[in-house]
């Protein structure tokens, strides 16, 4: 079965770069969606079967942190588990994200091996 | 900037080009100097938490193009210059989020800003370049400068 993909983040040359890492991972992978921000991002998930979110924290109009309060609001946390890509190191941060529901948080710049890797141990191998 | 930051500043910026974007990076010795000719980005992002700080990086469209096709794997001419805004943005926050760890550690959160672009002119280039808050780097041969002021 093939995974779709949702990749939420401001930056296109990451969007870019996130897919092209997906492809790269030897994972069975459908559909890539993407989005601009978390608004964007719950559109898309009201209008599309997604496995996994890959999302970024800091972005306009909705950040990564509101898109998961709004995800798990809404319970779609458990369907559609939530990894986070981001610059931000803090482990404080890390923490409470996790504890939002968050399953798995990768720091930029990140290695096709760490996308696999997490992807594996949320949905396993496809 | 005192010595101490400024060696947290030119290892991280160095670390980030390298396994970011593929690219080599030195410090000019002080006789060189840059030819600020090309069309150049200014781009800035702040940091709000324990401490209140404001990074910068100035450099040319050619190096963020570079960076864009470094990044994403392709020639410089095939759609690259596209990018080249968002592949700065995207370096600045790199930089910046590991930046405030290498400065303060991993406990503290701080919030960082959504980057802002401008375009400058050498003239500008050249007052940043001898600012004692900006550091000057060559990135596989072009000139880039990274600025750091912190406030409490």
């Amino acid at each position: 079965m093939a995974y779709n993909i949702l990749v939420v983040d401001d930056s296109r040359i990451v969007r870019t770069v996130v897919s092209k890492t997906l492809h790269l991972t030897g994972i069975d992978i459908g559909e890539i969606f993407e989005a601009e921000n978390g608004q964007e991002a719950l559109e898309r998930l009201e209008n599309h079967w997604i496995d996994i979110v890959f999302a970024d924290i800091n972005m306009p109009v909705m950040n990564g942190e509101e898109m998961v309060e709004k995800m798990a609001q809404k319970k779609m946390l458990d369907e559609t588990p939530v990894v986070i890509i981001s610059t931000d190191r803090s482990v404080t941060r890390i923490e409470k994200l996790l504890s939002k529901g968050v399953r798995a948080y990768l720091n930029k710049p990140f290695t096709p091996e760490s996308v696999r890797d997490v992807i594996i141990d949320i949905l396993g191998q496809s | 900037m005192n010595n101490t930051t400024k060696d947290i500043v030119r290892k991280v910026v160095k670390d980030v080009l390298e396994r970011f974007a593929f690219m080599f990076v030195d410090e000019p010795d002080g006789s060189e100097k840059a030819d600020w000719s090309d069309d150049i980005l200014h781009a800035v992002i702040s940091f709000n938490g324990e401490f209140r700080g404001r990074l910068s990086i100035t450099a040319p469209v050619s190096f963020c193009t570079e960076v864009t096709a470094n990044v994403l794997g392709i020639d410089p001419e095939e759609n690259a210059g596209e990018m080249a805004c968002d592949a700065l943005r995207e370096l600045i926050n790199i930089i910046c989020g590991e930046l405030v760890v290498a400065l303060y550690g991993n406990k503290p959160i701080f919030n960082l800003s959504i980057p802002t672009l401008d375009r400058i002119d050498s003239d500008r280039c050249r007052t940043l370049s001898a600012d004692p808050n900006h550091l000057q780097f060559s990135a596989d041969g072009t000139p880039i400068l990274v600025g750091l002021s912190i406030t409490e």
